[in-house]
């Protein structure tokens, strides 16, 4: 009898879960193509506000914002200087050595000092700031892109329907009606369009200056005797308050489109 | 004499019925993983919901698993595929139980995939919720309810402290008792 009863409670719970399943993946197929474009819209406006946040992040960094740093007491930035300055003394200071090899005694050349070592040794703090900021900013551009275009594949969909739909009306007058307010949702769709590909070219930009100031840092902690341009670390900020500027117009775009009476695009 | 064997009975009733709340205790925990596919699970990233276990392997469905994959193919598998294996361990062990079989890989493997998608699947995910906890806990559980079964079994196969492997046989449901199982 024991035995009867698990049994039948293990097929009745394998059947349930089996019938939800079921019913979940329907729903998510039987999906309308309104519902496809909100859901995906939406996604793509959570997305530009991780990509702010994390950009934000990582702008900080380079701005040598202590506060925001889990230190709090480090300025990342000052450690970049005082790095680059102390390889650049080191660096020249070898080439010159090297050059008068022949001339001067080798006693005379400039040894870097404890302390300049150990402030080098910093540049290992920096990196384990940036390395998971800069890899979140990557990452983040990612998801908008393809939530982007995400939007983009299920706004024609719906267009599509909506066009089919709206020729299928018999009436001349209705038809009419239809076709204006069709309109009307294609243009505030447009609208969102240009400025999710604005915003998404100037996060690709800064997503460039990200990609070198890496490569530099990556060189910094190589301690060779290159030119470190600390200028990235002073736009990246300025060019963030810029692509900040450019989402806050995104986010009017997207209220526009939620604000519009019968829109597909209001979010559920 | 006649109270201490009413006695020594008594101690036998309670050991067996011990032993089948045991039995059945452990049973249930198998079907814990399966209810709790319905449970919510994780926090997909840029989500605003806590998606349910089932609804993880919804996230096949186009155009959800376009994004996901696009974004990270490896762990958007995990997101996704995760629940499925989740359900099928879950029904393999608990078809074991069922048959009063141990299985010693069943739930260390739920546990695995349950801790896999938990924090193997950072790009796509935010958090974990009390779902995905709840199968976490249950098959640790279980596995050290496995574990235990091991341990009983090398005793009373050494024969060694036999109070501690019938006390073992009577906490991991697997000893005697009298109601039939027919």
């Amino acid at each position: 009898m024991i035995r009867r009863m698990l049994k039948y409670s293990l097929i009745v719970v394998i059947a349930a879960v089996i019938g939800y399943t079921a019913l979940t993946v329907y729903g998510e197929v039987t999906k309308t193509e309104a519902a496809r474009m909100s859901a995906s819209m939406l996604l793509a406006e959570n997305q530009a506000e991780n990509m702010s946040r994390a950009l934000g992040d990582v702008g900080a960094l380079a701005a040598g914002d202590t506060e925001s740093t889990d230190s709090g007491t480090i300025s990342p930035v000052r450690l970049v200087n005082e790095a680059t300055s102390f390889i650049r003394g080191f660096g020249v200071a070898t080439v010159l050595a090297a050059e008068d090899a022949d001339t001067e005694d080798s006693a005379a050349i400039p040894q870097p000092q404890i302390g300049e070592v150990g402030e080098v040794a910093n540049i290992d703090i920096l990196l384990a700031h940036w390395s998971p900021r800069y890899a979140d900013a990557k990452l983040s551009y990612v998801k908008f892109e393809t939530a982007v275009e995400m939007a983009k594949a299920s706004a024609a969909s719906y267009f599509a329907v909506q066009n089919e739909l709206t020729e299928q009306i018999s009436a001349p007058d209705r038809q009419e009606q239809e076709r204006a307010n069709d309109q009307r949702d294609r243009t505030l769709y447009l609208m969102w369009e240009a400025q999710a590909d604005s915003t998404l070219s100037k996060a690709k930009a800064i997503g460039m200056q990200l990609d070198d100031m890496n490569i530099s840092l990556e060189k910094l902690k190589l301690r060779t005797d290159f030119a470190f341009d600390a200028t990235a670390f002073q736009e990246v900020p300025a060019a963030i308050l810029e692509l900040n500027d450019d989402l806050s117009e995104f986010q009017a775009a997207s209220e526009a489109i939620r604000a519009a009476t019968d829109s597909p695009f209001e979010a559920k | 004499m006649m109270r201490e064997r009413n006695r020594t009975r008594t101690y036998g009733r309670n050991s067996e019925l011990a032993t089948l709340i045991m039995r059945l205790a452990a049973f249930v925990a198998t079907i814990i993983p399966l209810v709790a596919l319905a449970a919510p699970w994780v926090r997909v990233d840029g989500s605003q919901e806590a998606v349910s276990g089932v609804g993880s392997i919804a996230l096949l469905v186009s155009p959800m698993s376009e994004y996901l994959f696009t974004v990270s193919p490896l762990h958007a598998a995990i997101l996704t595929v995760g629940p499925i294996l989740i359900g099928l361990l879950a029904t393999i062990t608990s078809y074991n139980y069922w048959r009063r079989r141990s299985i010693i890989w069943g739930p260390p493997a739920i546990l695995g995939v349950a801790l896999v998608i938990a924090y193997g699947a950072t790009d796509l995910v935010n958090g974990y919720e009390f779902g995905l906890a709840t199968v976490i806990v249950a098959s640790a559980l279980l596995t050290l309810h496995q574990i235990t079964i091991r341990v009983q079994v090398l005793l009373r196969r050494k024969a060694k402290m036999p109070q501690l492997y019938r006390r073992l046989a009577v906490i991991t449901g697997m000893g005697h008792y009298r109601w039939s199982e027919q």
